[in-house]
């Protein structure tokens, strides 16, 4: 620890991510950075372009009384204008900080007051009127800038501008003072605040999370390390930037690699756009990869009979392959018919999927289920489980390339240590760990423990050749009546292999026996049910349907097998309402959150237990 | 139940215009769906009558199948559509647009007894009896329709649009000669709508329409108390935000 605190992390012999990004905006200049699709075309923007607009940005913010230190917020959808705010910010020690833009009023206020943001960036109108609603209970936010100045031209207020208006300020700022700029990514000490990710919060008020310039520079050292690109590969920002992986993903990853970063239209035209973009890093969350899985399996159950066959019989080829290299001997060569099957079907299939280049694939931040791995690596994608969160600025560990081990989440990554403590804890310590919490020191201190280590509060194992294994998340432990401990987590993502369930919570806790709530998968439940000539109106009455629940049923019978007697579902209940990201039932990722589906349900749940 | 429409599905070639409609209508309710342009409003009248063919699902009239039937055949079976923008022959005259509506039928003395219930609901017809159809305004030419259908003695009444290009006053004057229709004959209604505060006031049940889908279902009475129909069919925002339109940020609408 020592002799990192007086040796600095450096990457191209920068300490700060700025620093790179200078380097970077020199080396690669006239090289794509970032394209955005607007209007139906793509647009792009150079590393050049990508540190002038920066740099106007940050030293408008400056201009604007945004001192080294204080927090500038972006609320947007993912597009250039994040990122440029973000890294511009940064560069001028202004720390950077991103608001899911599903976020209601209340929770903005919250993390506006919290974090004491002096500028807040929001992407329109609509989000303007929630800044609006709360600006008054935020007294350090000084300016809102507006991206996309649609329906409000007749609007009049000296403390909302134009973000094209704050960006031709700082062009001209940079005329004159563009040594400010240099002088302050000069000035950017490795220990100093990069910015602030709010976490989620399954449980509680969200936590301002912060990263700093050291963990941000690390996690760019091991992106070279886990990630097999090149400079001009490409990669699609489609999950939230507020978001730790894609925070990185998005801003960081690229400084390292040279990755040109692809915003969709809209989130309504992501398959499409990693149709067209092809990208050759994709990180997504198993649900993602589950959806694509699923998206091949219905469209083939519509396709004619010889596509089903080839897709069929290359299937079950490729598995026996799979299983042959994930027991650890050598697979059977391929022949000359895996070649044709492979080209006939699994190639067809990574280009409708936009998969065709995918070198590096990576999935994390929940369970992931066996069989999702083994259907990738059958079609030839391998797909790499990872390990992180928010507290150890993104990954903390990754499976390497061609060493998959399933229900195992990959080694630590170098120069960090992970520890298996009470309670089967996984502990983690390195320059990957945060600085804390902001202004929450008691938090800080439960998380972070004197000797660095970092409680991640999931509990798992470690083989001894190095491989970490996740259980769950402590506080989720399920101990029924009769003793046993239970991992939900675990069961959950099996059953949300499904493709008719989004997501499950697994209830138990004190019971003498398992159940589950499920959260059904409209489009794929609504198919089935018109396919199935089940007669449904709204929402409520599909998940009231005997067909439906019959469905469920055959669904949840199909995991218990696979799981110990205890652990098996006895009964369950679809949730009979639509939820979305605005109810308090699911976080920003669309997750339940386990402690407010057990109050908002109890009703439902204790109808499952007949005493 | 004198309709009942399950998972009813029409493609336009490769478009699905209707992905699925399930629907009731019982006797002597009227029934209104709403939604806006698109939603598959007309598509699911013009499948009931027999215009288009479903791909699948099934239409049960008073217990029959009728769905892929040809129109007239509907149409004597007393399932009646009054098309969108009213389709009345312009030549033609008042009394002989509305005869049309008769033509399938044999009894002359209750085609009497229709024709003066339908010209003691709308005067106006029975004053430009010998006139051009084609001469009257919109309001009287929707007349004209209605009249026409309800001459082929329906048991369930389709009207498509009935509002469209009429103004206020007469919207509720031909809702209100809607529900009268209803009142004194019994004959059930199905209308399909845009102008949603009017179907909603005048109607027993609902249903709202949204890309080829119902998302809600109801009394028409509880649908106007839902947030979401009345924020996206009723202007239900009170604040107005900085863009001069009523609604501030979106939600995605849920019909909880």
């Amino acid at each position: 620890m020592n002799a990192m605190m007086e040796q600095p992390l450096t990457f191209l012999g920068h300490a700060t991510p700025a620093g790179v990004f200078r380097a970077r905006a020199q080396e690669w200049a006239a090289m794509p950075a970032l394209r955005h699709k607007r209007r139906g075309l793509w647009q792009s923007l150079s590393w050049a372009e990508y540190y002038a607009q920066a740099r106007a940005l940050g030293l408008a913010l400056a201009d604007l009384g945004v001192r080294r230190g204080e927090v500038v917020a972006v609320l947007a959808e993912n597009r250039p204008e994040w990122v440029i705010a973000d890294i511009g910010a940064q560069a001028m020690g202004i720390v950077g900080n991103g608001i899911y833009p599903t976020a209601s009023p209340e929770q903005m206020r919250y993390i506006l007051q919290d974090s004491e943001t002096r500028v807040l960036i929001v992407e329109n109108q609509e989000q303007l009127e929630k800044a609006l609603a709360v600006r008054a209970e935020c007294p350090a936010l000084v300016k809102i800038v507006v991206i996309e100045p649609e329906g409000l031209r007749k609007l009049a207020d000296p403390d909302v501008l134009f973000w094209t208006d704050l960006l031709d300020r700082g062009m001209a700022l940079a005329q004159t003072r563009a040594a400010e700029f240099e002088a302050a990514i000069d000035a950017g000490r490795s220990a100093d605040l990069a910015f602030l990710v709010y976490t989620s919060g399954t449980t509680g008020a969200p936590k301002g999370a912060m990263i700093s310039n050291a963990n941000t520079i690390f996690q760019m050292q091991k992106a070279t390390e886990y990630l097999d690109a090149k400079p001009g590969d490409k990669s699609l920002s489609f999950l939230p930037l507020c978001h730790i992986a894609e925070r990185m993903a998005s801003v960081f990853n690229p400084l390292a690699l040279g990755l040109i970063v692809h915003f969709p239209e809209n989130a309504g035209t992501v398959q499409n756009d990693l149709r067209e973009v092809a990208p050759h890093v994709v990180f997504a969350p198993p649900r993602f990869w589950e959806k694509m899985h699923s998206a091949v399996e219905l469209f083939l159950r519509d396709a004619t009979a010889p596509a089903r066959w080839t897709y069929g019989t290359a299937l079950k080829r490729g598995r026996a392959g799979v299983e042959a290299r994930l027991a650890g001997t050598t697979p059977p060569r391929p022949g000359l018919v895996d070649a044709l099957l492979n080209r006939l079907a699994f190639r067809n299939i990574k280009v409708f999927l936009g998969l065709q280049n995918c070198r590096s694939a990576l999935t994390g931040a929940a369970p992931v289920p066996p069989d999702l791995i083994r259907w990738f690596l059958a079609i030839g994608i391998e797909l790499r489980e990872a390990f992180g969160m928010t507290e150890t600025a993104g990954f903390a560990a990754s499976t390497p390339s061609g060493a998959i081990r399933l229900g195992w989440a990959g080694i630590a990554a170098k120069g960090t240590e992970i520890r298996i403590a009470e309670e089967g804890e996984i502990q983690i310590r390195g320059p990957n760990v945060f600085a804390g919490y902001g202004r929450q020191a008691d938090k800080t201190a439960e998380t972070i423990l004197p000797g660095g280590w970092l409680r991640t509060g999931d509990c798992g194992e470690v083989s001894p050749d190095g491989y970490l294994a996740i259980r769950d998340r402590i506080k989720d432990i399920i101990i029924t009546a009769g003793g046993k401990n239970i991992t939900p987590t675990q069961i959950e993502s099996q059953l949300k292999f499904s493709p008719f369930i989004t997501d499950a919570v697994v209830i138990g806790e004190g019971r003498r026996y398992l159940t589950a709530l499920v959260m059904i998968d409209l489009e794929h439940v609504s198919r089935f049910a018109q396919e199935q000539a089940i007669p449904y109106t709204d929402f409520a009455s599909l998940t009231r349907a005997e067909g439906v629940v019959q469905l469920i049923r055959a669904e949840i019978e199909a995991v218990n097998p696979r799981l110990a007697r205890v652990e098996q579902i006895k009964d369950f209940r679809i949730i009979d309402q639509l939820l979305t990201a605005e109810d308090e039932e699911l976080t920003p990722t669309m997750k339940l959150k386990r402690k407010v589906i057990a109050q908002k349900y109890a009703r439902l749940i204790d109808g499952m237990y007949p005493s | 139940m004198l309709l009942d429409v399950q998972n009813l599905e029409t493609w336009y070639g490769p478009i699905a215009a209707m992905k699925g409609v399930n629907l009731t209508v019982a006797e002597g309710r009227i029934v209104a769906v709403l939604g806006a342009n698109g939603a598959g409003k007309t598509t699911l009248l013009n499948t009931l009558a027999g215009v288009i063919d479903p791909f699948k699902g099934k239409a049960l009239f008073q217990g029959a199948e009728v769905q892929g039937l040809d129109a007239d055949e509907v149409a004597r079976r007393g399932l009646v559509l009054v098309p969108e923008g009213r389709q009345i022959y312009p030549f033609l005259t008042v009394r002989d647009n509305l005869m049309m509506g008769a033509y399938a039928r044999r009894d002359r003395d209750a085609v009497a007894r229709d024709l003066e219930k339908v010209q003691s609901w709308f005067p106006r017809l029975k004053e430009r009896d010998a006139q051009h159809a084609g001469l009257l305004s919109g309001g009287e030419q929707q007349m004209v329709a209605i009249g026409r259908a309800y001459l082929s003695a329906p048991k369930l009444l389709m009207l498509d649009e009935p509002s469209l290009g009429l103004s206020p006053r007469l919207v509720q004057e031909i809702f209100g000669i809607i529900r009268r229709i209803r009142d004194e004959t019994g004959t059930a209604v199905l209308v399909v709508e845009q102008n949603a505060a009017v179907a909603l006031k005048h109607g027993d049940d609902g249903y709202i329409m949204e890309l080829g889908r119902i998302v809600a279902a109801d009394t028409c009475a509880a649908l106007s108390r839902k947030e979401d129909v009345r924020e996206a069919y009723l202007g239900g925002r009170e604040a107005e935000g900085l863009s001069g339109t009523a609604q501030r940020w979106k939600r995605r609408r849920t019909w909880r």
